[in-house]
């Protein structure tokens, strides 16, 4: 698994982690069952801290794409396949915004503020 | 041999030397064994102690059996292997498995078959000493045939190489970059492994033909170092970093290291366990050099400044390889 991170980006370096992490699952690079190497083997490789790491890691818990298991560390979830089949459409619907004009922060913003099933 | 330019007659001829032959030799030796077990005694020396004294005995028949069994499954399981190996690269070394395998026949067998002639037309087991002379001659003979194997044995070049040199990855100011995986014994040389040890086993119950304690133990504690080692040699966290390329057992030892200032050169190739390292786990060739062998297939190889060499069995080695290149040419700025 390769990971490449600019800590003098702004984007904040554990974001920088998840989307590693996430664009690996989307191009179906890690599959599910896949264990991810523990959160201190990450943080001595890339020379950050090791809290930096954990938060990536809850994150894409929190997000349903790792389960973090005692003993086992973070492991890459069945439904973190569900992702790499939305990936022909996150690239359609990204290249029709740039053509829109539409910034990916609004984007962005419009993806998380589209209303659940359910919700009038 | 010089190169052949036809993959398949190169196989063929290991075959023939290092598989067909040896197995005849060891079937000849057990065919001559048994026609003459009417002129043995029922019960034969199988060991002697220090001073030449036999001190160990069995039925007669156990040298027939023991020749073509142990012969045929030393020289199937490695000749095997090593032909296995072969499927996921282009280009075929095979010369030093026939030297082992005509080599083993040359000793093995022929040590077995004179441990047997001295007790033809013996009058009793307990007469019949040996000195070193036999030991000495059957392992000449064997060092000899092993370089008549070698010798015997075409290799098969791709015109390709088989190692591919990855264009570094191009690390930009300031950023970080890391390559992480996890490499695990598979089936196959757990396989070998198990297998190994069966035949190490077999022939130890047949030929130890004593109560000695020590004998015992001993064994007991070499069966032990090989478990305990192959335990702690089956599953390796690989790393690339900015310091360079780290391989370390879960297990914690052992591990090796690789300083980016050390690195000469950065390649991706195709092992053979059997055929390039002589087996699975850490591995020491002469030709190769240090070697993590966990299965056939793709691997990542580095050359130092002072020409050492260190391979390991990884997925994805292209991506580690590139990013160790990358590094490398970092620290050359």
């Amino acid at each position: 698994m390769l990971i490449r991170i600019d800590p003098t980006s702004e984007e904040p370096v554990f974001a920088q982690l998840a989307s590693s992490i996430r664009a690996d699952v989307g191009a179906g690079r890690l599959k599910p069952g896949h264990r991810l190497p523990s959160a201190k083997e990450v943080a001595e490789s890339l020379g950050v801290n090791l809290h930096t790491v954990l938060r990536a890691y809850q994150e894409l818990r929190d997000e349903g794409l790792v389960d973090i298991r005692r003993g086992r560390g973070a492991v890459i979830t069945d439904a973190a396949t569900a992702t790499t089949h939305l990936e022909a459409d996150v690239r359609a619907l990204v290249r029709r915004a740039e053509e829109l004009g539409v910034s990916r922060a609004t984007l962005t913003g419009l993806v998380r503020d589209f209303p659940t099933k359910g919700d009038s | 041999m010089p190169h052949s330019h036809d993959r398949a007659r190169v196989l063929a001829r290991f075959r023939l030397v290092g598989l067909w032959i040896p197995i005849a030799l060891f079937a000849a030796f057990a065919v001559v064994q048994m026609a003459l077990l009417p002129r043995v005694p029922e019960q034969v020396a199988v060991h002697w102690d220090a001073s030449g004294r036999p001190d160990g005995f069995a039925a007669a028949w156990t040298y027939p059996l023991t020749t073509f069994l142990l012969g045929l499954g030393m020289v199937l399981l490695i000749g095997g292997l090593a032909l296995a190996g072969t499927r996921k690269s282009t280009s075929v070394d095979l010369r030093f498995v026939s030297a082992v395998n005509l080599g083993t026949a040359g000793f093995l067998g022929t040590l077995l078959m004179w441990l047997f002639l001295l007790q033809v037309d013996a009058a009793a087991p307990t007469g019949v000493s040996l000195g070193m002379w036999p030991v000495v001659a059957t392992l000449a003979l064997g060092v000899a045939l092993g370089f008549v194997g070698w010798t015997l044995t075409p290799r098969y070049l791709s015109p390709d190489g088989d190692a591919a040199t990855p264009e570094p990855v191009a690390l930009r100011d300031g950023e970080r970059a890391a390559w992480l995986g996890t490499t695990t014994l598979s089936r196959a040389g757990l396989g070998a492994i198990a297998a190994g040890m069966v035949l190490v086993i077999g022939s130890l119950v047949l030929v130890l033909q004593t109560d000695e304690p020590i004998a015992i133990w001993t064994t007991v504690g070499a069966m032990v170092l090989v478990i305990v080692a192959g335990v702690v040699c089956s599953v390796f966290r690989v790393r690339v970093d900015a310091s360079g390329l780290t391989v370390r057992s879960v297990a914690g030892w052992p591990g090796f290291h690789v300083p980016t200032a050390e690195v000469r050169t950065v390649e991706v190739v195709q092992v053979n366990p059997m055929g390039d390292f002589g087996g699975w786990g850490w591995r020491l060739s002469p030709t190769h050099g240090t070697g993590v062998v966990m299965r056939t297939g793709e691997a990542l190889r580095v050359t130092r400044t002072d020409g050492r060499m260190f391979t390991v069995t990884i997925d994805d080695a292209t991506t580690a390889a590139a990013l160790l290149r990358g590094h490398q040419q970092k620290t050359r700025v």
